[in-house]
């Protein structure tokens, strides 16, 4: 195991035990929760906006929930801001190294946006953004590796609820503390499945 | 650029290293397409790229699998697909889902399709599918298409244009794309998207499919450059799996960079593959060639050698057996070694594993309230899920098998009757989660029974596979689809991947795998075993009716196909196999090949013609034998045909084997090659004794002469190079045993409203029309004809071939498709035949067809012995014809019988000459000087007045015998099987050992001790069936000390703890608790309990294939068991069973029918019981019975009940001889006057022999 993402770095702070058994021994049940899918929709509709495909017809595929939470997020200012937008659902893999140990992290960005000189990582919620965006393990992941992939400390991430457009933004701090945390909870994996 | 190079030359390496170098440059990973064959590859070409990446961003790699791209493709631009597709209801994704649901779709698809001229019903979906891949893989156009149809006179070409084409629609209208509707997807998608690469990396760019390379083509003006790795020899997935060999020189107009190592091994390689092309045999040093004579010694003697290798410092991970044949057999036996071994090939059902096959019973549970369920599956559930104590598991399952067989009683009312808080709280869970979706039950289901530990990895890796199954059906059927009939049809979901994904191939096991799968994921090894050389799996041939996967590829461009094109083209995809799995190994290869398979079937041979040991300039020679006068013109043979009539003990098969050992060692006819041998016997056993015969004389041949029985060659015909194809047969074709035969005409009979007793008459007379050749209308009795076309269209929808079916389907193809006539005779340049007096006349036209280039037929045989024609399709007088007309080699001297016995036997044939005419031939037997015994006491002829006097006299004779001989033979040869019983059960009455010899299921130990346990299994607490089950056990030397135990059952319930002194109590409880594996996964434990080490354990595979064929159609242990009991005292044609060479240790009394005598010899016979009505040797005496009158009923030219009459008695006469000719030293003839029936004193008239002439005069 040599590659994390932000939703299994959160496991492993929470417990190596399961941790282990999701990512390593494949013991865990994968759940189809419906719930999960309309989240998943939603982030679809929005990077099908954002890439400039008619969504005219998708559209009728959403429940009556959904289409109002979708036309309410695409009348967000940030969206009018089309010129600004740089890429959705844009996967990433940093390779980064701490005490001489080698551990890449991977995920995707919802979307990013460039202001001037500035990157902001989009990142849509369904419902509730994170109640501590600043200590947020995702805040810290990304901010770290967009650093890395834009060559810049001039970058921001903002979570944006779907439901309720409650915003959030992080500012870019300190690669090595960023670094330090997501480090701190590797170690806690033992030495012999850091491979 | 192009870089030719093979899986050793780190070719990978440098396809990252020019990825690198690009990305260095200024590339952006965005515009880097790499492409790798699979899974595996990609994600090794991953790790390799994070590996020699600098720190930092690496970027959006876009590494794809063949298939990945389109998958990827699809999701990326899936709104383009969306938009343009003309159904309503849209997705916001697209159903990129499994097999399962798009096989569910096509199934309704084609519901109302006939399907002309196309025979097989029962896997036409699946062959549909086949089709559709080659389609697709191969990025056919309509054109294209119809081109094939015309060059394959495909009859119903039209009807699967109108079925692929409603399902696509069908998936279109789902949203439902499995990975190949999705290559179809992406062939229209990227003609719309602007191309975003500049740069392509290609690895294995020798197994890309057209559909691929039609993409690269179509970006190629957009491509700055393009990196590709190619193995010229390579393309190991040509075929069905769609590879194409393309020309990458030609393509990007540049020449290839040569990376291939110049070693000896990328030599040998090379050679391999050009000898395999040019059908030469190669000998390489490093390879280990060996041949064995049964499967099981095989693998054994792999696994020896695996330990043997482990000892020596071998790491398990260098180590590697290929097979095609991973099943589970192999597996069990491989499972023995201590240590880990994976199996990366063979495909099972997901409730093959018991704690899988458990939680979808619960899940069928939790939706149906009314229902019943196997005992067996309950105790499963009860100690696998609800982890119930043992002893109440078993008490619990029982009590609701007395329940539900007494009441019809629903599982669960039953249940609630139980008081057991687990059980309660099982019953309260079902309730709860009732209402819920499948796959939410699913899930609760798993979290609440199943532990998330090592040891259950695989169910829970399996159950995840069935998740995404029930969720791909929500998501693409809504709540369009009944719960239980999707879980039905998932639980017989066949996952043919193993391991479910490649990624998890672990890193320290011994690796089983077929030899695509070893190359597909480059598993290099220092030692490569092939094992199952000989099996014709291993030559993959993929043409069946719809799917030639040949016709079919992209660039075929001729205008017609015939079997040389298929021989030649999968001889060319198999020199490729081979070359590449030689270079999966590093040290030394291993060829091992048996001459039967698991079931004792013949191996027709396979790969194992391509490897040759090195001559050496002294080849062994077969042990000399040095014929008599008699025999000497048989050695003398040059060409040409032959007839050697050979009296009963004239040495006919050694002088036979001498003949077959001359002709091996090339001495009669130049170049010829052990495949140019066809031997014909008429029983497999004579076949098999002749092949263990040859390889006992040349250990080291690998190549058998083609020795086998009519049918087994019939079999060759029709299977090897897929020639049924010719006969518009596909390739699911199945050849069903007696006792599934039985079962349909016996549904048939009674489905025709008649008793299920005529069975019988059926079995034989639906044979004898088959034969016959005649037409159905012809038929006067109409109860035939409707019970022969229920039959008939039973055998057709299911492609169900009979044993004549066989015989008659193979003579149909080599007199209608000369290219399959010309092949076999050119190969069968001497054909040898023995039991020539029994060969029916379809065996001696397709052996004249056969023979027909040479002309070298050789016919063994005795006319005076033809004793099968009354009940077979035997035809003695084709042989008496071709003794007549050609150079006739008598062989009448015969050393086997004292010389009054041989007077007896020609005073027989004397006698017949009056009463029978037709019965012999006049060749008398004569004593070789100085050989033969010359007892005068050799013929005991006597008469009693009851029966009970007769068996008196035997016991005393046979105990006498046994006193003043102990070492001597003694055999009682009975006219019918019942007989063989009665006097075994007489004998050991009186402590006299007997061997039955008679061919029931019950005889084999292996089979009885299965039958035991099972029957044990399946009710501990019916006395009657305990002492039945714990009696046979007890046959077993182990438990010799036990029959306390039948007393014990007596007073005691078996489980009380009170039995725990016995060994045989814990032995067989540890069955009971072992009973949540399958009835076949049982058959094997207890095989390797009993049998382990001993030649017995080779039978197990084959009881374990008589309960999974039972098992496949009755679905529940004790359904399958209640037909085990029933098939058990059946003759047996359904299993080939090997036997230990018989042994007289014990000096046991042999007793058998005079049929099944032919070919035995004995010191001592003994004939009893020879009455009239048992043996008529005089036509007043012959009955007929009623299938033989019937039987004329359906021929054109029926017999007269007098010339029946006459060819029985012809027949006795024979039968008798065969009788009297087996004694060596002395012959009892015994009869009664009267005997005992329901305790009445009947009379009865002794035969022929007893009354009058030449035949008794001289020995009462």
């Amino acid at each position: 195991m040599n590659t994390f993402s932000v939703n299994s770095l959160k496991l492993l702070d929470k417990s190596t035990e399961e941790f282990i058994n999701k990512y390593i021994l494949h013991l865990d049940f994968i759940s189809y929760n419906q719930n999960a899918k309309s989240g998943e929709r939603l982030h679809a509709m929005i990077s099908y906006y954002l890439k400039g495909f008619d969504i005219t017809k998708l559209a009728n595929s959403l429940n009556k929930d959904e289409k109002e939470i979708l036309e309410k997020s695409l009348s967000l200012d940030i969206f009018k801001e089309k010129e600004k937008f740089i890429k959705s659902e844009e996967t990433f893999l940093i390779k980064c190294c701490k005490d001489d140990l080698i551990f890449y992290l991977s995920g995707r960005f919802d979307a990013i946006f460039k202001d001037e000189e500035k990157y902001t990582i989009y990142d849509w919620k369904l419902k509730n953004i994170p109640q501590n965006p600043k200590d947020d393990l995702q805040s810290i992941v990304y901010l770290y590796c967009a650093s890395k992939i834009f060559n810049t400390k001039n970058i921001a991430i903002k979570y944006i609820s779907l439901q309720t457009n409650q915003t959030a933004q992080v500012d870019f701090k300190d690669e090595n503390i960023y670094l330090e945390s997501i480090f701190n909870i590797i170690k806690k994996l033992p030495n012999k499945y850091l491979v | 650029m192009i870089f030719y190079s093979t899986i050793n030359s780190n070719k990978t390496d440098i396809l990252v290293e020019k990825f690198l170098q690009l990305v260095k440059s200024g590339a952006n990973t965005d515009e880097i397409l790499i492409l790798v064959q699979n899974g595996r590859k990609k994600k090794n070409f991953v790790e390799k790229i994070k590996k020699n990446s600098p720190l930092g961003n690496i970027g959006n790699l876009n590494v794809f699998s063949f298939f990945g791209l389109a998958r990827n493709f699809i999701e990326k631009n899936w709104v383009l697909v969306e938009n343009s597709i003309r159904y309503p209801n849209p997705c916001v994704f697209g159903h990129l889902c499994g097999l399962e649901a798009s096989q569910y779709i096509f199934k309704n698809c084609i519901k109302e399709i006939e399907f002309k001229g196309y025979n097989s019903k029962v896997n036409l979906l699946h062959q549909l599918l086949r089709r559709y891949s080659l389609i697709v893989q191969n990025a056919l156009s309509d054109n294209e298409i119809k081109i094939r149809e015309n060059i394959l006179h495909e009859s119903y070409c039209s009807e699967v244009r109108e079925a692929i084409k409603l399902y696509k629609l069908k998936t279109l209208e789902y949203r439902a794309f499995d990975y190949l509707r999705q290559v179809s997807i992406f062939e229209y998608l990227y003609k719309q998207v602007k191309n975003p690469y500049k740069y392509v990396i290609l690895d294995d760019g020798d197994e890309i499919t057209p559909a691929v390379f039609e993409y690269l083509k179509h970006i190629k003006k957009d491509v700055k450059e393009f990196f590709v790795a190619q193995d010229p020899c390579g393309s190991s997935r040509l075929g069905y799996l769609s590879a194409t060999h393309i020309d990458f020189e030609k393509f990007l107009n540049e020449k290839a960079i040569d990376l291939r190592e110049n070693g000896i091994k990328t030599q040998n390689a090379k050679n391999i593959f050009e000898n395999v092309k040019n059908k030469t045999p190669v000998s390489v040093e490093n390879i280990d060639i060996k041949g064995f004579v049964r499967r099981d010694e095989m693998i054994f003697q792999t696994i020896k050698q695996i330990e043997t290798l482990i000892k020596n410092g071998v790491k398990p991970n260098e180590i590697a057996v290929v097979t095609p044949l991973c099943d589970r057999y192999l597996r069990f036996c491989f499972n023995k070694i201590k240590q880990d071994v994976f199996f990366l090939s063979g495909s099972e059902k997901l409730n093959q594993n018991p704690h899988v096959g458990a939680i979808i019973e619960i899940l069928k549970l939790a939706n149906t309230d009314d229902c019943y369920l196997s005992a067996f599956i309950l105790k499963g559930i009860l100690l696998e899920i609800l982890k119930i104590n043992g002893d109440e598991a078993i008490e619990i399952s029982q009590n609701y098998a007395y329940k539900n067989q007494e009441y019809k009683t629903f599982v669960k009312e039953y249940l609630k009757t139980i008081k057991n808080p687990d059980i309660e709280d099982f019953l309260n869970f079902l309730e709860e989660i009732k209402n819920a979706s499948l796959s939410e039950q699913l899930y609760k289901i798993c979290t609440k029974y199943t532990q998330k530990d090592i040891e259950n990895q695989n169910a829970i890796l399996k159950l995840n596979k069935l998740a995404k199954q029930i969720a791909d059906f929500e998501d693409i059927f809504g709540s369009d689809f009944q719960k239980t009939t999707l879980i039905e049809q998932l639980e017989n979901t066949i996952i043919s991947e193993n391991p479910l994904s490649e990624d998890e191939i672990p890193d320290n096991s011994i690796i089983v795998a077929s030899a695509q799968k070893l190359i597909d994921s480059e598993i290099c090894v220092k030692h490569l075993f092939l094992l199952d050389c000989s099996n014709s799996d291993w030559i993959k041939q993929d043409i069946g009716m719809l799917y030639n996967s040949w016709v079919f590829q992209k660039n075929w461009n001729k205008n017609e196909f015939n079997s040389n094109d298929n021989i030649e083209l999968t001889l060319d995809r198999t020199a490729r196999i081979l070359y590449k799995l030689y270079l999966c190994q590093n040290e030394k290869m291993y060829v091992y090949s048996s001459i039967y398979d698991s079931l004792g079937m013949e191996n027709f041979g396979a790969i194992d013609k391509f490897f040759t040991i090195a001559q050496t300039n002294n080849p062994k020679k077969a042990t000399k034998i040095t014929p008599r006068d008699d025999q000497k013109p048989v050695l003398e043979y040059k060409s040409g045909k032959m007839a050697v009539s050979a009296v009963a003990g004239s040495g006919k098969t050694t002088i036979m084997l001498a003949l077959i050992f001359k002709l091996l060692e090339g001495e009669i006819i130049k170049n010829l090659k052990s495949e140019n041998i066809f031997v014909l016997t008429f029983m497999d056993s004579a076949a098999r004794n002749f092949k263990e015969r040859i390889k006992q004389n040349y250990p080291d041949m690998v190549e058998m002469p083609q020795i086998s029985t009519i049918h087994g060659l019939a079999l060759r015909i029709l299977k090897e190079n897929n020639n049924y194809t010719f006969l518009g047969l596909d390739n699911d074709f199945e050849i069903i045993d007696e006792n599934k035969r039985r079962e349909i005409i016996a549904n048939a009979t009674v489905n025709a409203g008649l008793d299920y007793s005529k069975t019988d008459l059926y079995e034989r007379a639906i044979s004898d029309f088959k034969n016959d050749g005649e037409n159905l209308k012809n038929i006067k009795s109409p109860s035939f004809k409707r019970i022969f076309s229920t039959y008939n269209s039973e055998m057709k929808e299911n492609n169900f071939l009979d044993y004549d079916d066989l015989l008659i389907f193979a003579l149909k193809l080599l007199k209608t498709n000369s290219d399959v006539l010309n092949y076999y005779q050119n190969l069968a340049r001497v054909i040898i035949e023995d039991e020539a007096q029994d060969s029916s006349p379809v065996q001696q036209e397709l052996l004249n067809l056969i023979g027909g280039k040479w002309g070298n037929i050789i016919r063994c045989g005795d006319v005076n012995q033809a004793i099968t024609a009354t009940f077979s399709n035997s035809d003695v007088k084709g042989f008496k014809k071709f003794i007549k007309e050609n150079y006739n080699v008598e062989m009448n001297k015969s050393q086997r019988c004292a010389i009054k016995i041989i007077d007896y036997a020609n005073k027989v044939i004397d006698r017949a000459s009056n009463l029978a005419p037709e019965a012999f031939l006049n060749i008398k037997m004569q004593p070789v000087e100085g050989k033969n015994a010359n007892n005068t006491d050799a013929i005991t002829l006597k008469l009693f007045e009851k029966s009970q006097d007769e068996k008196d006299f035997i016991i005393e004779q046979i105990r006498k015998i046994k006193k003043e001989y102990p070492e001597k033979s003694i055999a009682i040869l009975t006219r019918s099987n019942w007989q063989i019983g009665a006097f075994s059960e007489f004998l050991e009455s009186k402590n006299i050992k007997t061997q039955k010899n008679i061919d029931i299921l019950y005889n084999n130990p292996v089979f009885r001790t299965v039958l035991a346990v099972f029957n044990f299994i399946n009710d501990t607490k019916n006395k009657k069936n305990l002492v039945k089950s714990i009696e046979a056990m007890l046959e077993m030397p182990r438990y010799k000390d036990e029959r306390e135990i039948l007393n014990y059952i007596q007073d005691k319930d078996f489980l009380s703890q009170e039995g725990s002194k016995y060994s045989l109590w814990w032995d067989l409880k540890y069955f009971l608790l072992k009973s949540t594996l399958t009835p076949m996964e049982l058959v094997l434990e207890i095989g390797d309990f009993y049998y382990k080490n001993t030649l017995e354990f080779a039978n197990v595979s084959m009881v374990y294939s008589i309960v999974d064929k039972i098992y496949q159609t009755h679905k529940s242990f004790e359904q399958t068991l209640l037909r085990l009991n029933e098939i058990s005292n059946r003759i047996n044609k359904s299993a080939k069973f090997f036997s230990e060479e018989k042994t007289q240790e014990e000096n046991l009394v042999n007793i058998m029918t005079l049929h099944k005598s032919k070919g035995d010899e004995f010191d001592f016979v003994f004939i009893p019981e020879l009455s009239a009505d048992n043996l008529g040797l005089k036509i007043e005496d012959i009955k007929l019975k009623s299938n033989s009158e019937f039987i004329q009923t359906i021929k054109q030219n029926p017999k007269t009940s007098e010339t029946l009459k006459q060819e029985i008695l012809e027949e006795n006469y024979r039968l008798f001889y065969v009788g009297v000719t087996r004694a060596k030293l002395k012959l009892f003839l015994t009869c009664a006057r009267s005997f005992k029936m329901y305790n009445k004193e009947k009379t009865q008239e002794p035969c022929e022999i007893f009354t009058k002439g030449e035949l008794q005069n001289e020995h009462i």
